[in-house]
């Protein structure tokens, strides 16, 4: 399963007046990593729920344009052959634990019963995204007494052990601490190694920055920008739409109100730091 | 993967034993047997016979090491139930030999054995039941109904209507404090918490009606209905012979039971 | 000027789990401290000792001088507002006018005073248009802004946040920065819990670092954001201009892009 391809997609929920998306198109390439950024309520978790296929399959609304699935029109793709191929991890933690399982390795094999894999692939499976996360201490605890971050944990490793062609991530660091996050970036980063496709919605525009490979903004219910990281970060025109960006380039801009001109405009630590290393020790001396 | 960390991974490669005879066998040979047993009594129509079953289930509990759990429930059930039911026959069921009145109400040899009898029955019964479900993990019962083609969604739903349950304490108990930290008592006199009512039980409700939704979501995210064969990390050992023979033995002797009651009716 | 006091005050839960050790902690009324550290360090549990919630197992706990043990959580509430994670644990009310007069109403408020109330801190955290809404059609993240502003209304003299900029955008922060300074304005103490360190590095002076159980620095945020054993300790970043300016041998300490660009021009 590889592209995903949205032509003038217009979409309102039920009983809604104004669209939640307008006239969005983007082509969404295989194996590449996608960052989307943009204010709350502006339609990120519609345009999630619209490449998983949620809508119109599970929302009904009005859908217009056309959402293609490996040239395909959703609207004619099996929803349950879709959940096979298309890990969706969404933002609340505590709706996304099965609640029916006893212990934490259960439930992250609960998705691959589903799946019908054999049984000793799927212990292997099971410990083997445990230990990526590093929650092997929680295994035999009762998924259902776990704080919000472990549950976040528990829920993104019970879809990462599916191991699916597409991956839609919806926040999923919002009840974690700095490390905690930073791990879910390296794992995702792995994802993208073995070749997966990644939709990522996340507020934390540095950590976007360092590790994906286009953003997306979407503003309002548009889609206002899609580039290269690097080229949709450094523009501070979104700031000013409201969109946030890395302090990086606020530093550099502040930099720039003071005379002090790099020769391009940094999106992350490391390209900042190079390229005031490369200034030299000219401190300020234009 | 010889990690000792994971020692406990190896109970799932083989099928799900404890050891404990009750316990093991398969849940619908255990509802079998515990329905039979159950229902006996009705046929049985004899008190002693009764309350002998009753001591046989408490005896069973402890055999199958449940006593705890199944006798804290089931002391309640003897007292509340048993107890009022017996009370309610002795008193109103009519009989000729009076041992007792009182304001009209004649308590009779005969109505003191038919409060006997029912009360036997009733806790029999009720034993029987409440010693299946102790025994039994849903998840068991629920892996056996899909065995037998049942939906996954049914078990799903089942199993997740007791989840509900624990669920709906665990954040009444969130809620509550997340009330009282607002400033509302929750502590106090009666007004005082009937007052608390509302803050307390508004959101449990809300945010169990708001959860279902994202919950269906969630479940299809787990490939829920996948068109393939599901795989099962817990598996139930097949059925044995000897249990197989077990049950058939009881229900036969339970037919015959019947068949022999209804024979004394129609003479 | 009152304060909170926790001195000595250890909390166990009651499965035997310890979860603060011996913690020692004054927040003037007025004051702001952000409390950092990572998931499980014992945050949580240190500032329901705050307001009640836990009473201490061991030590005590104080608020303007009262022993917390000797009050109930809802009599502290009065000057101590806590504000929970999920929204969805407190909001019950038909409309987010209703939620706001909530407890003003409970405190047996008049009509005037409730609505002034209910207006002015809801304009403060800009949900004004929201007041007729019924707080289950409007978004998550300004239901939670909902909830700040009903505890708001009740006038507490110290208010406690956990993680509140957790999922909010740009204009979110921004709100939740001049509720910061509007609360400095008025005396009120605000106890933060966040995993947010550029939102610690902007707007707070003092840091409480959290490690296992115990509190493993209070001081100047640039302490704080400057030793690297303190953030190895804790599990927590500087926040991104801190790095930049380390890595290039400005100090680790620099806070906002201003400061850098002051201290790259020396």
């Amino acid at each position: 399963m590889g592209f995903i391809e949205l032509k003038n997609v217009t979409y309102t929920y039920p009983l809604m007046k104004t669209p939640a998306l307008r006239n969005i198109t983007c082509y969404l390439e295989e194996g590449r990593f996608y960052g989307v950024i943009g204010e709350n309520a502006g339609g990120k978790t519609t345009f999630c729920n619209l490449i998983r296929g949620l809508i119109p399959h599970f929302y009904q609304g009005k859908l217009e344009g056309d959402v293609l699935i490996d040239g395909e029109d959703i609207r004619k793709k099996d929803i349950d052959v879709l959940s096979t191929r298309m890990g969706y991890i969404f933002q609340n933690p505590f709706t996304q634990i099965s609640g029916v399982r006893k212990t934490v390795f259960e439930e992250i094999a609960l998705g691959l019963e589903n799946l019908g894999v054999p049984k000793d692939e799927m212990i292997r499976r099971v410990i083997e995204v445990a230990e990526l996360l590093k929650i092997e201490p929680l295994l035999e605890n009762d998924p259902n007494r776990l704080s919000g971050g472990q549950r976040q944990r528990v829920a993104f490793a019970s879809i990462i052990a599916m191991d699916m062609d597409v991956f839609v991530i919806d926040e999923p660091t919002s009840q974690l601490d700095p490390e905690g996050t930073e791990r879910i970036f390296e794992i995702i980063r792995m994802l993208k190694e073995k070749g997966k496709t990644i939709i990522l919605v996340e507020h934390k525009v540095d950590l976007v920055a360092e590790y994906a490979d286009e953003v997306l903004i979407i503003q309002n219910g548009e889609l206002v920008k899609m580039g290269p990281v690097k080229e949709v970060l450094s523009d501070l025109e979104m700031l000013e739409r409201g969109a946030m960006l890395p302090q990086a380039v606020i530093l550099n801009r502040e930099l720039k109100e003071n005379g002090i001109i790099l020769p391009e405009v940094p999106v992350t630590t490391e390209e900042c730091v190079r390229l005031l290393s490369e200034r030299g020790n000219g401190h300020g001396k234009d | 993967m010889n990690d000792s960390r994971y020692a406990f991974v190896e109970k799932y490669r083989k099928p799900k034993k404890t050891g404990n005879f009750i316990c093991d066998l398969n849940p619908f040979s255990k509802l079998n047997l515990m329905l039979v047993l159950g229902l006996s009594v009705f046929f049985v129509q004899n008190y002693i016979y009764g309350f002998c079953m009753v001591i046989f289930f408490i005896i069973l509990s402890a055999a199958s090491g449940c006593f705890k759990s199944f006798f804290s429930l089931y002391w309640k059930v003897l007292l509340l139930f048993g107890v009022f039911l017996f009370l309610v026959k002795a008193a109103f069921s009519p009989g000729e030999h009076v041992l007792y009145e009182l304001w009209g109400i004649c308590v009779t040899t005969e109505s003191i054995a038919s409060g006997l009898k029912i009360v036997s029955m009733v806790l029999a019964f009720s034993g029987a039941f409440i010693l299946f479900v102790k025994t039994t993990p849903m998840e068991d019962l629920t892996y056996s109904l899909e065995k037998k083609g049942v939906s996954h969604m049914v078990s799903f739903v089942i199993l997740s209507s007791f989840q509900t349950i624990t669920d709906l304490g665990q954040s009444a108990q969130v809620i509550m404090e997340s009330q009282k930290a607002r400033g509302i008592e929750t502590e106090g006199n009666l007004l005082q918490r009937a007052k608390a009512y509302i803050p307390v039980m508004g959101p449990l409700v809300l945010n169990a009606i708001s959860s279902t939704e994202e919950k269906s979501i969630a479940m299809d995210a787990r490939a829920f209905s996948a068109p393939v064969e599901h795989t099962f990390l817990v598996e139930l050992p097949e059925v044995t012979a000897g249990e197989k023979i077990l049950v058939a033995v009881f229900d036969i002797a339970f037919i015959a039971l019947i068949v022999g009651r209804i024979y004394l009716w129609v003479l | 000027m009152g304060r909170i006091e926790l001195k000595d005050a250890s909390f166990t839960y009651p499965n035997g789990f310890l979860a603060n050790d011996h913690l020692n902690l004054t927040v003037e009324q007025g004051e702001r401290v952000a409390i950092v550290g990572q998931n499980g360090a014992g945050k949580t549990t240190a500032v329901k000792m705050m307001n009640g919630l836990h009473k201490p197992s061991e030590g005590d706990v104080f608020v303007n001088g009262k022993n917390t043990k000797d009050y109930t959580t809802a009599q502290i509430a009065k000057h101590v507002g806590y504000v929970f994670q999920n929204p969805d644990d407190q909001i019950f009310n038909q409309s987010v006018y209703a939620e706001i007069a909530y407890m003003p109403k409970y405190y047996k408020m008049n009509e005037k005073e409730i609505d002034k109330r209910v207006r002015e801190t809801a304009a403060l955290m800009d949900i004004e248009r929201f007041l007729k809404s019924n707080p289950f059609e409007i978004p998550y993240v300004i239901r939670k802004f909902v909830t700040i502003a009903a505890i708001l209304a009740t006038e507490p003299e110290y208010i406690i946040l956990d993680e509140p900029t957790a999922g909010q955008d740009l204009k979110g922060i921004r709100i939740l920065v001049r509720f910061l300074d509007i609360m400095r304005e008025r005396g009120v103490g605000v106890i933060t819990i966040t995993h947010d360190m550029e939102f610690v590095a902007g707007n707070f002076e003092r840091v409480v670092a959290m490690a296992d159980k115990r509190i493993i620095l209070d001081g100047n945020v640039r302490e704080c954001f400057g030793r690297d054993d303190i953030l190895e300790r804790s599990r927590i970043k500087r926040p991104q201009i801190g790095e930049i300016a380390g890595r290039i041998g400005l100090g680790r300490d620099v806070l906002g892009a201003g400061e850098f660009v002051e201290r790259y021009r020396r």
